[in-house]
C-alpha cells in the first residue's frame, strides 16, 4: 500500500470516529440546554440593548459574545471531560480499538467530533447575534469574525485539555479540573502579576509554573476590543490562533501518549 | 506447555495453529487506598498497591479450522487472555501471536493481526443511536474497507444473523439477542479467519442462546477458526471441537472435546419394577434403588472393570425377584463430570 494510500485511510478512520463522536454529542441534555440558555442569552441581548438610551448594538454585542463565550466554554470542559472517560465506562471502546486502528487516531476522532459540534454550535448562536446585532443597529466588521475565531480557538484548547484529564480519570473529576483550568486560564494575567510579587516569596515559583503551563486564555478574549471597535491585528490574530493550535497539539500530544500507554 | 498439539498427538491430525499464546502472564497493579479517620474508625492507614496475577504463563496453541471452547468459572482469566489476544492489553511476559495461511506470525497488537480477528466482547455496548447498517458502515470504515464494499456487504451479513428486516432500525430498539447477532455481523464484515467471541451467549433466553449458538455452528462450517469463551458447558459440549480449563489464571489444559469425554460409560441406569409391588431396597444389591412414577431406577455406579459385573448383578436380582427390567441406559461422561470431578485428562 502506498504513503497516500495509507494515509488516506488513517483520515478516513479518524473521521469515522469524529462523525460517530459527533452523532453521539449532539444527543446529549447538556449540549441542548447550553445551546438554549445561549440562545435566550442573545435573545435577551436585543431586550436589554433596548432599554438602553445610547449604543444599543454595543450592548447586545457585548452580552451575545459574552453568552457564545459561556456556553462554549461549558459544552468544551463538560463534553471533553466525558469525551473518552464515558467510552471506557460504557466500554463502547473495546470494539473500536480491536480494529486496525491506533490509540491516537481514537483521541484525534473523538476530538475532532467535539471540535465540530463546538463550531456548529458557535456557528449558529453567532448567525444569531448577528441577526441581533445589525437589529440594533451595529456595524459588522472584521474583527468581530477575527473575534469568534479567537473564541472557537479557546474552545478548542479547552476541549483538549479536558480530554487529557478525560483519558486517565472519571468524567466528573475530568470537568473539575478542566474547569479549574478554564477558570486559572481566564485569571492568568493576575497570575502573572501575582508571580512576580506574590508574598510570601515562595509561592511565586509555584504560581510561575502555573502561569507556564497552564493555558493563557485571556489572549483569545478580543471582546472588548471588538466591542469598542478597536483593531484586532491580523499579526495579534494569527499570533494567538498559532498559540491556540501549538497548545491543542500539546495537549492532544499529552492524551494520545497517556490512552496509549492505558490498561483498559 | 499444555499447547493442543501437544496433547492430541497421534489422536487425529489438526491443522497448524493460528491463535498461539506463548507463556503469557499477566498481572494487574490495583493502586493503594488512604482510608481517612472517620467516626467509624480515626485511624489513619494507608493501604500498599498490590499486584494481581490474572494469567500465570498460559501457553496455547489453536489449530485452523477448529471452534475452540475455552471454559472457566467467573474471574478464571477467560476475558484476560481473550484481551490479550485481540491486542486490547499487553501481556506482562510471554506473546501472543497471530499466524496467517502462510505461516508468517503476526503479535496481536499489530494492524496485521488485528486485520485477521473478528471480535465480539463480553456484553457487547454498542453507540446505540446508530442503525445496524450505520452501525456496519462504522466498523467497516475502521477496518479501512470503502463504503461501496461495507453497503454491498451489509445485506447478506445481517441475513445470516437473521436481521434483514432491522437494517434501518436503531440499536437502542434491539433486543439482548439482536444486539449480540448484529455484534457478531460487524465482527465478521471484513471476512476474517479468526473469531474470537467472549461469552457471546451470557445474558441470553433460551432462544436466544439457541440462535446465537446456531449462529455460531453455521460459521465454523465455512472453516473459520472460532476461540469461544464461556462458563456454561453445554454451550461447548453442543459447539466446540476442541476445548480448555482455565482456573486462577493457570491453563489447567487443553485437547479435543471428543478425546475429553471418551467413549466410556460411566454409569448405567436401570428402571424396573417388582412382582406384588415389593420394594426393591430389602434386597442387598439394590439398595440405592429410587421410586418413580412407573417403578424403580437405580444409577450404577463402578470403574470401567467392575461395571459390567455390578449391572449382571442388578438384573439378576431383578429377574430373580420376577421383576420386568423396563431399560438400560448407558451414561457417558460430560464435560461437567470430567472438569468438576476433576478427572478431565486435562
Amino acid at each position: 500500500m502506498s504513503k497516500f494510500a495509507k494515509k488516506a485511510r488513517t483520515r478516513r478512520q479518524v473521521s469515522a470516529i469524529a462523525a460517530v463522536t459527533f452523532q453521539e454529542l449532539i444527543r446529549e441534555k447538556i449540549l441542548w440546554s447550553s445551546f438554549l440558555f445561549g440562545l435566550l442569552c442573545v435573545a435577551l441581548a436585543y431586550l436589554v440593548s433596548r432599554l438602553s438610551f445610547a449604543d444599543n448594538a454595543r450592548i447586545a454585542l457585548d452580552f451575545g459574545m459574552a453568552a457564545i463565550s459561556l456556553v462554549g466554554g461549558l459544552i468544551s470542559v463538560v463534553m471533553g471531560a466525558v469525551l473518552v472517560a464515558k467510552e471506557v465506562h460504557n466500554r463502547t471502546h473495546y470494539l473500536v480499538l480491536t480494529k486496525p486502528i491506533w490509540r491516537w487516531q481514537f483521541v484525534l476522532g473523538r476530538v475532532a467530533g467535539l471540535l465540530g459540534v463546538l463550531a456548529v454550535n458557535a456557528a449558529l448562536m453567532s448567525a444569531i447575534l448577528v441577526v441581533v446585532f445589525l437589529m440594533s443597529g451595529g456595524r459588522l466588521e472584521t474583527s468581530f469574525f477575527k473575534c469568534l475565531a479567537l473564541q472557537v480557538a479557546e474552545f478548542g484548547v479547552l476541549s483538549a485539555v479536558a480530554c487529557v484529564f478525560s483519558v486517565f480519570t472519571t468524567s466528573t473529576l475530568a470537568a473539575v479540573f478542566a474547569s479549574g483550568i478554564w477558570v486559572a486560564g481566564h485569571a492568568m494575567a493576575d497570575i502573572k502579576i501575582l508571580a512576580d510579587k506574590t508574598e510570601p516569596y515562595w509561592m511565586r515559583p509555584l504560581l510561575k509554573t502555573v502561569s507556564e503551563i497552564f493555558p493563557d486564555l485571556t489572549r483569545f478574549d478580543v471582546k472588548a476590543e471588538v466591542s469598542h471597535s478597536l483593531p484586532i491585528t491580523w499579526g495579534y490574530f494569527a499570533g494567538t490562533a498559532a498559540y491556540g493550535l501549538a497548545y491543542m497539539v500539546f495537549a492532544l500530544a499529552a492524551a494520545c501518549l497517556i490512552f496509549s500507554r492505558k490498561e483498559l | 506447555m499444555s499447547s493442543l498439539k501437544a496433547s492430541v498427538a497421534g489422536e487425529r491430525e489438526l491443522s497448524p495453529p493460528v491463535i498461539v499464546a506463548e507463556e503469557v502472564t499477566k498481572r494487574f497493579r490495583t493502586p493503594g487506598h488512604v482510608h481517612f479517620p472517620s467516626p467509624r474508625s480515626f485511624r489513619f492507614r494507608f493501604e500498599k498497591p498490590t499486584v494481581k496475577v490474572a494469567l500465570e504463563g498460559v501457553s496455547l496453541a489453536i489449530p485452523r479450522g477448529e471452534i475452540f471452547g475455552f471454559l472457566g468459572p467467573n474471574g478464571a482469566g477467560k476475558t484476560t487472555l481473550i484481551k490479550t489476544i485481540v491486542g486490547l492489553l499487553a501481556p506482562t511476559e510471554g506473546r501472543c501471536l497471530i499466524r496467517d495461511a502462510d505461516g508468517r506470525a503476526f503479535d496481536s497488537h499489530t494492524r496485521e493481526a488485528k486485520l485477521k480477528l473478528g471480535y465480539l466482547p463480553e456484553q457487547p455496548y454498542y453507540h446505540e443511536f446508530l442503525t445496524a447498517e450505520e452501525f456496519l458502515l462504522f466498523h467497516g470504515r475502521l477496518l479501512g474497507l470503502d463504503d461501496k464494499e461495507i453497503l454491498a456487504k451489509v445485506p447478506p451479513l445481517l441475513k445470516r444473523v437473521g436481521l434483514t428486516q432491522a437494517r434501518h432500525q436503531k440499536l437502542e430498539t434491539f433486543s439482548k439477542g439482536m444486539l449480540q447477532r448484529v455484534g457478531l455481523a460487524q465482527a465478521l464484515i471484513h471476512d476474517p479467519d479468526i473469531l474470537v467471541l467472549d461469552e457471546p451467549m451470557s445474558g441470553l433466553d433460551p432462544i436466544g442462546r439457541r440462535e446465537v449458538r446456531e449462529i455460531i455452528t453455521a460459521i465454523g462450517e465455512t472453516g473459520k477458526t472460532i476461540f469461544f469463551s464461556t462458563h456454561i458447558i453445554h454451550d461447548v459440549e453442543v459447539i466446540c471441537t476442541t476445548v480448555g480449563y482455565i482456573r486462577e489464571g493457570v491453563l489447567m489444559g487443553a485437547g479435543p472435546i471428543d478425546k475429553l469425554l471418551g467413549k466410556t460409560v460411566r454409569s448405567m441406569e436401570i428402571r424396573f419394577s417388582l412382582a406384588d409391588g415389593r420394594d426393591p431396597r430389602e434386597v442387598p444389591a439394590l439398595k440405592q434403588a429410587r421410586k418413580t412414577m412407573d417403578g424403580w431406577v437405580i444409577e450404577v455406579e463402578a470403574d470401567a472393570n467392575r461395571l459390567e459385573y455390578d449391572v449382571q448383578e442388578v438384573l439378576r436380582r431383578v429377574l430373580d425377584g420376577k421383576g420386568t427390567v423396563r431399560s438400560v441406559v448407558p451414561r457417558r461422561s460430560t464435560l461437567e463430570d470430567l472438569l468438576f470431578t476433576g478427572s478431565a485428562p486435562l
